[in-house]
Protein backbone atom coordinates (compact mmCIF):
# COMPACT_ATOMS: atom_id res chain seq x y z
CA UNK A 1 0.00 0.00 0.00
CA UNK A 2 1.37 3.18 -0.88
CA UNK A 3 1.79 5.96 1.49
CA UNK A 4 -0.78 8.10 -0.18
CA UNK A 5 -3.44 5.76 0.00
CA UNK A 6 -2.88 4.91 3.83
CA UNK A 7 -3.23 7.99 4.34
CA UNK A 8 -6.18 8.83 2.45
CA UNK A 9 -7.40 5.32 4.25
CA UNK A 10 -6.41 6.63 7.46
CA UNK A 11 -8.04 10.23 6.69
CA UNK A 12 -11.57 7.86 5.79
CA UNK A 13 -11.50 6.17 8.92
CA UNK A 14 -10.41 9.01 11.13
CA UNK A 15 -13.62 11.07 10.23
CA UNK A 16 -16.34 8.39 9.72
CA UNK A 17 -15.04 6.42 12.72
CA UNK A 18 -13.08 8.74 15.51
CA UNK A 19 -16.44 9.32 17.73
CA UNK A 20 -17.63 5.93 17.36
CA UNK A 21 -14.37 4.45 18.44
CA UNK A 22 -14.48 7.50 21.50
CA UNK A 23 -17.45 6.38 22.34
CA UNK A 24 -16.85 3.04 22.76
CA UNK A 25 -13.14 4.20 24.92
CA UNK A 26 -15.58 5.71 27.37
CA UNK A 27 -18.26 3.00 27.41
CA UNK A 28 -14.94 0.53 28.53
CA UNK A 29 -13.08 2.95 30.88
CA UNK A 30 -15.09 6.11 31.79
CA UNK A 31 -12.47 8.09 33.41
CA UNK A 32 -11.71 10.93 31.21
CA UNK A 33 -7.79 10.59 30.92
CA UNK A 34 -7.84 6.94 30.27
CA UNK A 35 -10.37 7.26 27.52
CA UNK A 36 -7.60 9.20 25.91
CA UNK A 37 -4.99 7.21 26.62
CA UNK A 38 -6.67 4.81 24.84
CA UNK A 39 -8.62 6.10 21.65
CA UNK A 40 -5.06 7.69 20.83
CA UNK A 41 -3.17 3.60 21.28
CA UNK A 42 -6.19 2.54 18.90
CA UNK A 43 -5.58 5.51 16.34
CA UNK A 44 -1.86 4.39 16.61
CA UNK A 45 -2.88 0.75 16.03
CA UNK A 46 -5.21 1.73 13.20
CA UNK A 47 -2.38 3.44 11.48
CA UNK A 48 0.12 0.54 11.97
CA UNK A 49 -2.59 -1.70 10.81
CA UNK A 50 -3.45 -0.11 7.89
CA UNK A 51 -1.22 -2.18 4.99
CA UNK A 52 -3.31 -5.45 6.60
CA UNK A 53 -6.33 -4.05 5.10
CA UNK A 54 -7.27 -5.99 2.53
CA UNK A 55 -11.09 -4.95 2.05
CA UNK A 56 -12.26 -9.17 2.91
CA UNK A 57 -14.44 -7.17 5.69
CA UNK A 58 -16.25 -3.57 5.87
CA UNK A 59 -13.49 -0.42 6.68
CA UNK A 60 -15.99 -0.48 9.59
CA UNK A 61 -16.05 -3.92 10.95
CA UNK A 62 -11.86 -3.84 10.17
CA UNK A 63 -11.77 -0.74 12.16
CA UNK A 64 -13.99 -1.41 15.08
CA UNK A 65 -11.83 -5.27 15.38
CA UNK A 66 -8.76 -2.93 15.85
CA UNK A 67 -10.77 -0.85 18.47
CA UNK A 68 -11.57 -3.75 20.39
CA UNK A 69 -8.07 -5.64 20.32
CA UNK A 70 -6.12 -2.62 21.52
CA UNK A 71 -8.86 -2.00 24.17
CA UNK A 72 -8.64 -5.84 25.85
CA UNK A 73 -5.04 -5.21 25.78
CA UNK A 74 -4.85 -2.06 26.89
CA UNK A 75 -3.25 -1.89 30.51
CA UNK A 76 -3.64 1.27 32.33
CA UNK A 77 -0.38 0.34 35.00
CA UNK A 78 2.09 0.16 32.05
CA UNK A 79 2.10 3.47 29.88
CA UNK A 80 5.28 4.52 28.64
CA UNK A 81 4.79 6.25 25.73
CA UNK A 82 5.16 9.53 24.92
CA UNK A 83 1.58 11.43 24.82
CA UNK A 84 0.41 13.09 22.08
CA UNK A 85 -2.34 15.30 22.30
CA UNK A 86 -5.27 14.42 19.95
CA UNK A 87 -8.03 16.99 19.10
CA UNK A 88 -10.16 14.01 18.32
CA UNK A 89 -10.62 13.92 22.27
CA UNK A 90 -11.87 17.48 22.81
CA UNK A 91 -15.56 16.46 21.72
CA UNK A 92 -17.87 19.59 22.81
CA UNK A 93 -20.32 17.06 24.59
CA UNK A 94 -23.85 18.44 25.22
CA UNK A 95 -22.92 21.89 23.67
CA UNK A 96 -26.33 21.51 21.17
CA UNK A 97 -28.38 21.78 24.19
CA UNK A 98 -29.33 25.92 24.77
CA UNK A 99 -31.62 24.66 27.76
CA UNK A 100 -29.45 24.22 30.29
CA UNK A 101 -31.83 22.03 32.58
CA UNK A 102 -31.92 19.84 28.91
CA UNK A 103 -27.92 19.87 29.29
CA UNK A 104 -28.15 18.67 32.96
CA UNK A 105 -30.45 15.82 32.39
CA UNK A 106 -28.87 14.41 29.10
CA UNK A 107 -25.47 14.70 31.18
CA UNK A 108 -26.92 12.83 34.20
CA UNK A 109 -28.18 10.40 31.84
CA UNK A 110 -25.16 9.11 29.91
CA UNK A 111 -22.73 9.48 33.33
CA UNK A 112 -25.45 6.66 34.32
CA UNK A 113 -25.27 4.53 31.32
CA UNK A 114 -20.59 4.85 31.19
CA UNK A 115 -20.93 3.96 34.73
CA UNK A 116 -23.13 0.95 34.60
CA UNK A 117 -21.32 -0.34 31.66
CA UNK A 118 -17.97 0.39 33.30
CA UNK A 119 -19.34 -1.95 35.71
CA UNK A 120 -19.36 -5.29 33.13
CA UNK A 121 -16.84 -7.68 32.45
CA UNK A 122 -14.67 -6.69 29.92
CA UNK A 123 -15.75 -8.52 26.89
CA UNK A 124 -19.43 -7.16 27.61
CA UNK A 125 -18.57 -3.84 27.70
CA UNK A 126 -17.61 -3.90 24.85
CA UNK A 127 -20.21 -5.88 22.87
CA UNK A 128 -22.37 -3.43 24.80
CA UNK A 129 -20.62 -0.66 22.80
CA UNK A 130 -20.99 -2.04 19.79
CA UNK A 131 -24.85 -2.73 19.90
CA UNK A 132 -24.86 0.49 21.19
CA UNK A 133 -23.09 2.26 18.28
CA UNK A 134 -25.65 -0.37 15.88
CA UNK A 135 -23.62 -2.87 15.05
CA UNK A 136 -25.59 -6.06 14.34
CA UNK A 137 -25.26 -9.45 15.98
CA UNK A 138 -23.66 -10.81 12.79
CA UNK A 139 -21.00 -8.04 12.80
CA UNK A 140 -20.45 -8.11 16.53
CA UNK A 141 -19.94 -11.82 15.97
CA UNK A 142 -17.35 -11.44 13.38
CA UNK A 143 -15.50 -8.79 15.62
CA UNK A 144 -15.29 -10.62 18.69
CA UNK A 145 -14.78 -14.18 16.97
CA UNK A 146 -17.86 -15.58 18.68
CA UNK A 147 -21.52 -17.61 17.18
CA UNK A 148 -24.02 -14.71 16.48
CA UNK A 149 -26.13 -16.93 18.51
CA UNK A 150 -23.58 -16.76 21.15
CA UNK A 151 -24.00 -13.08 20.60
CA UNK A 152 -27.46 -13.05 21.30
CA UNK A 153 -27.12 -14.58 24.31
CA UNK A 154 -24.93 -12.42 25.86
CA UNK A 155 -26.69 -9.55 25.09
CA UNK A 156 -29.71 -10.55 26.78
CA UNK A 157 -27.84 -11.26 29.79
CA UNK A 158 -26.04 -8.06 29.61
CA UNK A 159 -28.92 -5.92 29.02
CA UNK A 160 -30.77 -7.72 32.31
CA UNK A 161 -27.29 -6.53 33.83
CA UNK A 162 -27.00 -2.86 32.68
CA UNK A 163 -30.64 -2.26 33.54
CA UNK A 164 -30.30 -3.01 36.86
CA UNK A 165 -27.24 -1.17 37.40
CA UNK A 166 -29.07 1.86 35.37
CA UNK A 167 -32.02 1.44 38.51
CA UNK A 168 -29.02 1.68 41.11
CA UNK A 169 -28.00 4.90 39.74
CA UNK A 170 -31.21 6.54 38.93
CA UNK A 171 -31.97 6.07 42.31
CA UNK A 172 -29.17 7.21 44.29
CA UNK B 1 -39.33 2.86 21.15
CA UNK B 2 -37.65 -0.73 23.05
CA UNK B 3 -35.19 0.03 26.12
CA UNK B 4 -32.23 -0.82 23.87
CA UNK B 5 -33.31 2.17 21.53
CA UNK B 6 -33.72 4.72 24.07
CA UNK B 7 -30.12 3.63 25.66
CA UNK B 8 -28.60 3.78 21.91
CA UNK B 9 -30.16 7.47 21.87
CA UNK B 10 -28.60 7.87 25.45
CA UNK B 11 -25.34 7.20 24.00
CA UNK B 12 -25.12 8.80 21.06
CA UNK B 13 -26.05 11.72 22.16
CA UNK B 14 -22.24 11.71 23.17
CA UNK B 15 -21.51 13.54 20.47
CA UNK B 16 -19.96 16.71 18.62
CA UNK B 17 -21.74 19.40 18.76
CA UNK B 18 -21.37 21.34 15.87
CA UNK B 19 -19.64 19.19 13.04
CA UNK B 20 -18.77 22.12 11.22
CA UNK B 21 -15.42 22.25 13.34
CA UNK B 22 -14.37 18.15 11.96
CA UNK B 23 -12.14 20.09 8.94
CA UNK B 24 -9.57 21.86 11.40
CA UNK B 25 -9.67 19.21 13.71
CA UNK B 26 -9.07 16.45 10.65
CA UNK B 27 -6.12 18.61 9.42
CA UNK B 28 -5.19 19.18 12.90
CA UNK B 29 -4.80 15.29 13.52
CA UNK B 30 -3.86 14.17 10.24
CA UNK B 31 -0.71 16.06 11.17
CA UNK B 32 0.15 13.39 13.93
CA UNK B 33 0.60 10.93 11.08
CA UNK B 34 4.11 12.36 10.94
CA UNK B 35 4.52 11.71 14.65
CA UNK B 36 2.88 8.58 14.33
CA UNK B 37 5.19 7.70 12.19
CA UNK B 38 8.18 7.93 14.50
CA UNK B 39 6.40 6.10 17.33
CA UNK B 40 5.88 3.08 15.23
CA UNK B 41 10.11 3.00 15.10
CA UNK B 42 10.10 4.02 19.07
CA UNK B 43 10.83 0.60 20.18
CA UNK B 44 12.94 -0.67 17.56
CA UNK B 45 15.55 2.83 18.30
CA UNK B 46 15.55 1.78 22.27
CA UNK B 47 16.52 -1.80 21.11
CA UNK B 48 19.50 -1.00 18.86
CA UNK B 49 20.21 1.40 21.82
CA UNK B 50 20.69 -1.38 24.29
CA UNK B 51 22.45 -3.23 21.18
CA UNK B 52 24.76 -0.27 21.18
CA UNK B 53 25.62 0.11 24.68
CA UNK B 54 26.33 -3.51 25.44
CA UNK B 55 28.67 -3.71 22.58
CA UNK B 56 30.86 -0.24 23.76
CA UNK B 57 30.67 -1.70 27.28
CA UNK B 58 32.18 -5.50 25.52
CA UNK B 59 34.73 -3.02 23.42
CA UNK B 60 35.25 -1.00 26.35
CA UNK B 61 36.49 -4.03 28.06
CA UNK B 62 38.52 -5.79 25.12
CA UNK B 63 40.51 -1.78 24.44
CA UNK B 64 40.75 -1.61 28.66
CA UNK B 65 42.82 -5.00 28.23
CA UNK B 66 44.31 -4.37 25.62
CA UNK B 67 45.80 -0.91 27.11
CA UNK B 68 46.97 -2.87 30.06
CA UNK B 69 48.96 -4.90 27.72
CA UNK B 70 46.96 -7.90 29.63
CA UNK B 71 47.56 -10.62 27.01
CA UNK B 72 46.76 -14.22 28.33
CA UNK B 73 44.79 -16.88 27.07
CA UNK B 74 42.83 -17.31 29.98
CA UNK B 75 41.77 -13.69 29.44
CA UNK B 76 40.22 -14.25 25.84
CA UNK B 77 38.65 -17.43 27.00
CA UNK B 78 36.59 -15.11 29.91
CA UNK B 79 35.75 -12.46 27.84
CA UNK B 80 35.04 -15.40 24.68
CA UNK B 81 32.92 -16.82 27.12
CA UNK B 82 30.87 -13.36 28.43
CA UNK B 83 30.47 -12.16 24.68
CA UNK B 84 29.25 -15.19 24.02
CA UNK B 85 26.34 -15.12 26.86
CA UNK B 86 25.48 -11.65 26.39
CA UNK B 87 25.11 -12.00 22.60
CA UNK B 88 23.14 -15.06 23.16
CA UNK B 89 20.88 -14.01 25.55
CA UNK B 90 20.09 -10.58 23.83
CA UNK B 91 19.36 -12.42 20.83
CA UNK B 92 16.78 -14.71 22.86
CA UNK B 93 15.57 -11.78 24.15
CA UNK B 94 15.01 -9.32 21.95
CA UNK B 95 12.91 -12.52 19.83
CA UNK B 96 10.96 -13.11 22.38
CA UNK B 97 10.13 -9.85 24.19
CA UNK B 98 6.65 -9.15 24.31
CA UNK B 99 5.85 -6.49 21.25
CA UNK B 100 2.40 -5.04 21.54
CA UNK B 101 2.83 -3.92 17.67
CA UNK B 102 3.38 -7.16 16.55
CA UNK B 103 0.19 -8.05 17.02
CA UNK B 104 -2.43 -8.24 14.25
CA UNK B 105 -4.91 -6.10 15.72
CA UNK B 106 -6.83 -6.76 12.37
CA UNK B 107 -8.05 -10.25 13.96
CA UNK B 108 -11.39 -11.73 15.91
CA UNK B 109 -10.86 -11.23 19.56
CA UNK B 110 -10.34 -14.67 20.63
CA UNK B 111 -7.64 -15.09 17.68
CA UNK B 112 -6.41 -11.89 18.70
CA UNK B 113 -6.42 -13.04 22.56
CA UNK B 114 -4.96 -16.49 21.56
CA UNK B 115 -1.94 -15.25 19.88
CA UNK B 116 -1.34 -12.47 22.97
CA UNK B 117 -1.31 -14.49 25.73
CA UNK B 118 1.32 -16.87 23.64
CA UNK B 119 3.67 -13.84 22.95
CA UNK B 120 2.96 -12.99 26.63
CA UNK B 121 3.82 -16.38 28.05
CA UNK B 122 7.23 -16.21 26.11
CA UNK B 123 8.25 -13.25 27.34
CA UNK B 124 7.91 -14.45 30.79
CA UNK B 125 10.28 -17.52 29.66
CA UNK B 126 13.34 -15.45 29.30
CA UNK B 127 13.19 -14.24 32.82
CA UNK B 128 13.35 -18.54 33.56
CA UNK B 129 16.58 -20.55 32.28
CA UNK B 130 17.91 -18.52 29.64
CA UNK B 131 18.86 -15.68 31.85
CA UNK B 132 20.19 -17.99 34.80
CA UNK B 133 22.56 -19.24 32.19
CA UNK B 134 23.40 -15.65 31.43
CA UNK B 135 24.13 -14.70 34.55
CA UNK B 136 26.39 -17.86 34.79
CA UNK B 137 27.87 -17.09 31.97
CA UNK B 138 28.75 -14.19 33.32
CA UNK B 139 30.18 -15.26 36.63
CA UNK B 140 31.89 -18.15 34.89
CA UNK B 141 33.57 -15.40 32.15
CA UNK B 142 34.68 -13.01 34.74
CA UNK B 143 36.50 -16.05 37.07
CA UNK B 144 38.52 -17.09 33.78
CA UNK B 145 39.54 -13.39 32.98
CA UNK B 146 40.56 -12.62 36.15
CA UNK B 147 42.87 -16.29 35.96
CA UNK B 148 44.95 -13.96 33.48
CA UNK B 149 44.91 -10.47 35.64
CA UNK B 150 48.53 -11.29 37.17
CA UNK B 151 48.10 -10.24 40.60
CA UNK B 152 50.90 -8.16 42.90
CA UNK B 153 52.00 -9.46 45.97
CA UNK B 154 50.45 -6.23 47.87
CA UNK B 155 46.82 -6.51 46.46
CA UNK B 156 43.93 -7.90 47.77
CA UNK B 157 43.88 -12.12 47.51
CA UNK B 158 42.77 -13.42 44.38
CA UNK B 159 40.26 -15.82 46.13
CA UNK B 160 38.63 -12.70 47.10
CA UNK B 161 38.57 -11.07 44.25
CA UNK B 162 36.52 -13.69 42.51
CA UNK B 163 34.22 -14.02 45.65
CA UNK B 164 33.53 -10.66 45.18
CA UNK B 165 32.67 -10.52 41.56
CA UNK B 166 31.05 -13.27 41.25
CA UNK B 167 28.59 -12.52 44.23
CA UNK B 168 28.50 -8.74 42.83
CA UNK B 169 26.84 -10.39 39.34
CA UNK B 170 24.75 -13.24 41.33
CA UNK B 171 22.93 -10.62 43.35
CA UNK B 172 22.56 -8.37 40.64
CA UNK B 173 21.10 -10.86 38.37
CA UNK B 174 19.04 -11.86 41.44
CA UNK B 175 17.82 -8.47 42.08
CA UNK B 176 16.82 -7.82 38.13
CA UNK B 177 15.23 -11.59 38.41
CA UNK B 178 13.32 -10.34 41.22
CA UNK B 179 11.76 -7.29 39.46
CA UNK B 180 10.96 -8.85 36.94
CA UNK B 181 9.27 -11.35 38.37
CA UNK B 182 6.98 -8.58 40.58
CA UNK B 183 6.49 -7.04 37.11
CA UNK B 184 5.01 -10.04 35.59
CA UNK B 185 3.02 -11.01 38.83
CA UNK B 186 1.53 -7.54 39.14
CA UNK B 187 1.05 -6.40 35.24
CA UNK B 188 1.26 -9.89 33.13
CA UNK B 189 -0.78 -12.28 34.86
CA UNK B 190 -3.88 -10.24 35.58
CA UNK B 191 -3.48 -9.42 31.29
CA UNK B 192 -3.12 -13.35 30.33
CA UNK B 193 -6.22 -13.92 32.87
CA UNK B 194 -8.54 -11.67 30.92
CA UNK B 195 -7.68 -12.89 27.69
CA UNK B 196 -7.80 -16.70 28.83
CA UNK B 197 -11.53 -15.81 29.38
CA UNK B 198 -11.97 -14.53 25.67
CA UNK B 199 -9.21 -17.44 24.03
CA UNK B 200 -11.77 -20.11 25.64
CA UNK B 201 -14.97 -18.77 23.68
CA UNK B 202 -13.90 -19.64 20.28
Amino acid sequence: MSIKTKEELFEEVYTEYRLRIYRICYGYIYEKEQVEDLFQEIMINIWNSLDKFKGDSSIGTWTYKVAVNTALLYNRNTKQYKKIRWAATEINTFAAFSNPTDKIQMESRLNHLGKSISELEKQDRLIISLILEGQTYEQVAEIVGITTNYVGVKVTRIKKQLYEFLKKYDNE
Amino acid sequence: MNELDFLRKVWEENTIADSSQDAPVLKENMSMVKKLKSFDHFQKVINSLKIFIITILLASIVISLNFLGIDSVEIYIGISIIFAGTISFMLYYLRNQFYSSKLDYTQSSTRFAKDAIAQLRRQNNIFGLPFILFILSMIVGINVLFLGIPSEPQSVSPLFMHITFSSFIALSGLFGYRVRRWRIRKEIYPLIADLSQLENQE
